[in-house]
């Protein structure tokens, strides 16, 4: 009997918190997140002194509500966070799945391409990246994905090293399954835990670079509020209004947090060998 | 003032090493130390005897033994320190100002003062006569004289220097002659009105070291005759600066003076109020109110550069009709944002020209939005999609948001497009944008220079504007040298360009300073800082 994995039930929970509240945005935000109300900037959280029971967590340097921010930034993050996890996930698992599998000169290729893609400063890549081909959703989310595929690539690779001399995988290819279906079939679902646990690092780690990226003003439409571009926009204010940058590093940092507590649990869940 | 020269951070230099020492061979410093000691009695002979001894053993006895350098911290580096490429008015005209001397200086509020030139007179409408100070040695010991200032003047007129110096295109001047050793004539292809105003920005270097010099070397290492003599640049970290013992008007009563580069202003604030930095340059509204401090106070000025968002003619089309343009100022509520983002600190433009040269009887346009909507309803041009840019500098964000969604309100589809700092500069050279951007204009105080920016085939024109009869308004102004007639078609011009809209009126950019409690200084309007004219108090 395992004991009940407290952190795995929070990660669950914050996750889950994230993704209702992005879900229902349009609903729960109090107001638009691009309203400006000038008059009304730099107003602090309704609990402090002069602030405004209709701006719960303030507003910003040009009047917005922050808490409908925070609200609507949880929509890019989450979204650019997993798409970004699965694209590279997608991109990876193939890759590492013919590494594996082929070996020989197809390895070579696959691991020469992981070594430079891991020796390269990533984020420096990104802001080349987007700044030649202009930013947007799509793109930021393609040169995530180029920054997590090597996690999945790695990997899957190792696992199927492993696998492809399982005696089950030897006996498929004696009665002469054809090779995709060896892959598919066969290989594929006995990588699908490591997959599933660097899946959710890599959402964390997608979700960060995102913010780091619009914190850097490089990458999603700068009206399009989003977490990262909202601590950029807080930083100058940190010493006389403090919540601006304060509540979207907060709404990372528990994000993030509640995705690697679940990566770490399914990790330990999903390992055969830590079964008590 | 060259037009696209503005407070913010610029390109980086092309500069590969990191740091230069000069090596001034001439330090005629220590000699002149002991005639100063004071005078002193009888009785105080003992303490003098000591404190005579601490005399001998201090560099310079004018300034106090424990003066701290003064430290002015900028949101960014000097990219070069020649003479004749000065590419923003701060940092590096400021410094260029303090190491170099020009032949007329430009005070404060516009008026023409002496410096290397005694007196000037305008011999014929196209010759202008210069009489130059007698016995002024550059740092590197090199004599001051007219074949000086004739080397230095058609440096600029070559590439890559008539890049930045706006001599020769701005005065139309046609040749600089060397009468005798002290006396050099101008000689322009028009008459012209702007000569002192362009003399005003340029710098007379050391000529046998400009021409015997590797470019690279003279950029990293200027020698000037200025009050301040030049030590060192670290590239992306400080000048330094020495006040220069045998200047002609006195060394300046501030010995050292360092500049830094602190991009962070939550850092230049900060070190403002720990005292490790004296002039923090570039503090914003927001933020004035955090940097006083027992160690600093807090002084802001109306500047002379005016923030616009630039209406791109070469764009699409809804923006070549004036009424488009002008329903786009109506539609902005500038006093509100004045109130608002900029603390109240400042006023809404006024005109294209600067006070006080402007015509008082132009009005900002009011904030109406009936009326803005009305006038893109008789232009047939309702809600188009229009491109709102911005680059990184401060604040540009936050207006550019701002003046979005007073778009929006009268039916506009604005679209936020951020641009990294270089990219900007090089999109506004191209005039590459297709509508709107946030800019700010020169801080200029003359009004024939101020217009000119506007003609059609001007370098520094962003936005495209082109009209044949406003051409021809400035160009017949600035040959005109009746006053009375000149001051009827600038004005002419004046009205004219206001009426015609090519931007979005903003306000004149208050700039504000964080000094020390320990300086005494007068900050001027157009972003230079005359360090050689501050003190310290007490």
């Amino acid at each position: 009997m395992r004991p009940v994995p407290w952190l795995g039930v929070l990660g669950s929970l914050l996750i889950a918190v994230a993704v209702a509240v992005a879900v229902t945005a349009p609903w729960i935000a109090p107001a638009k997140p691009t309203q400006l109300d000038l008059r009304a900037r730099l107003a602090p959280p309704a609990w402090v002194d002069g602030g405004k029971s209709n701006h719960l967590l303030g507003t910003d340097n040009v009047g917005r509500d922050v808490l409908s921010r925070v609200i609507w930034g949880s929509r890019i993050s989450l979204t650019v966070g997993t798409a970004a996890a699965l694209l590279g996930m997608l991109l990876g698992s193939t890759l590492g799945l013919l590494a594996g599998y082929f070996r020989g000169g197809v390895d070579a290729v696959i691991s020469w391409l992981i070594n430079v893609q891991l020796a390269f400063p990533f984020t420096l890549l990104a802001i080349f990246l987007l700044g030649t081909v202009g930013g947007g959703f799509a793109a930021v989310v393609v040169v995530l994905a180029l920054a997590t595929w090597v996690n999945y690539a790695r990997i899957v690779r190792g696992q199927v090293l492993a696998i492809r001399e399982r005696d089950y995988v030897l006996a498929a290819r004696a009665v002469g399954v054809p090779t995709g279906r060896t892959l598919l079939r066969y290989i594929l679902p006995n990588t699908a835990a490591p997959i599933v646990v660097v899946a959710s690092f890599s959402t964390a780690q997608a979700i960060l670079t995102q913010a780091a990226l619009s914190f850097l003003g490089v990458g999603i439409d700068p009206s399009v509020p989003s977490w990262g571009a909202m601590l950029d926009e807080g930083r100058n204010y940190l010493q006389s209004a403090w919540w601006i940058a304060v509540f979207p590093g907060l709404a990372i940092a528990l994000t993030v947090l509640g995705v690697n507590l679940l990566g770490d649990w399914l990790r330990d869940w999903l390992d055969p060998k830590s079964a008590a | 003032m060259k037009e696209r020269k503005h407070p913010f951070r610029l390109a980086v230099s092309d500069l590969g090493t990191s740091a230069f020492v000069a090596g001034h061979p001439h330090h005629k410093t220590r000699d002149a130390q002991m005639t100063t000691a004071p005078m002193m009695n009888r009785r105080q002979i003992g303490q003098g005897a000591a404190a005579l001894a601490v005399l001998l053993a201090m560099p310079r006895s004018g300034y106090a033994a424990d003066a701290k350098p003064v430290i002015i911290a900028s949101e960014e580096d000097v990219s070069t320190l020649d003479p004749h490429l000065i590419r923003n008015n701060h940092p590096i005209g400021t410094v260029v100002w303090s190491v170099f001397d020009s032949l007329v200086r430009r005070n404060a509020d516009g008026s023409h003062e002496p410096r290397l030139a005694l007196s000037w007179e305008q011999a014929e409408p196209t010759r202008w006569r210069f009489k130059l100070r007698p016995d002024v040695m550059f740092h590197n010991g090199e004599n001051f004289d007219a074949a000086a200032v004739v080397f230095n003047f058609n440096r600029m007129n070559v590439s890559p220097y008539n890049a930045e110096s706006q001599l020769w295109p701005g005065t139309n001047l046609k040749a600089v002659v060397a009468v005798d050793p002290m006396t050099v004539d101008l000689v322009t292809a028009e008459p012209t009105i702007n000569m002192l105003y362009w003399l005003e920005e340029a710098f007379v270097g050391a000529p046998k070291y400009l021409k015997d010099t590797a470019p690279e070397v003279v950029s990293a290492n200027p020698i000037g005759s200025g009050p301040y003599r030049f030590v060192s640049w670290k590239q992306g970290d400080r000048v330094t600066l020495t006040a220069n013992p045998t200047y002609w008007n006195g060394a300046p009563p501030i010995k050292d003076v360092v500049f830094r580069d602190i991009p962070e202003l939550s850092s230049r604030i900060n070190e403002l109020k720990a005292g490790s930095v004296d002039v923090a340059v570039g503090l914003t509204p927001d933020t004035a109110g955090g940097a006083k401090s027992p160690n600093s106070k807090v002084v802001a000025v109306n500047s002379l550069r005016k923030m616009h968002m630039g209406i791109s003619f070469t764009g699409i089309a809804p923006l070549k009709d004036k009424r488009v343009r002008q329903a786009l100022n109506h539609a902005v509520d500038v006093q509100t944002m004045i109130d608002t983002l900029q603390g109240g600190m400042t006023k809404p433009l006024l005109s294209l020209v600067n006070p006080p040269n402007n015509d008082p009887s132009l009005k900002p346009f009011a904030y109406d939005v009936e009326k803005a909507k009305s006038l893109l309803k008789a232009a047939g041009q309702e809600g188009f999609e229009l491109q709102v840019a911005y680059g990184r500098y401060p604040g540009a964000k936050e207006v550019s948001e701002t003046v979005a969604s007073y778009l929006e309100a009268i039916g506009l589809k604005p679209k936020l497009e951020a641009y990294e700092t270089g990219r900007f500069e090089e999109m506004l050279k191209q005039k590459a944008f297709t509508g709107i951007y946030y800019y700010g204009w020169a801080s200029l105080i003359n009004p024939s220079v101020e217009l000119v920016i506007l003609t059609s085939d001007a370098v520094d024109n962003s936005n495209g504007y082109n009209n044949p009869e406003y051409d021809k308004l400035v160009k017949t102004a600035s040959v005109t040298l009746d006053e009375a007639k000149r001051k009827a078609i600038l004005k002419q011009a004046e009205d004219f360009i206001w009426d015609e809209c090519p931007w979005v009126y903003l306000w004149y950019l208050p700039a504000i300073y964080g000094l020390s409690t320990r300086l005494d200084y007068a900050v001027r309007p157009d972003e230079y800082i005359e360090i050689y004219r501050a003190k310290l108090a007490g």
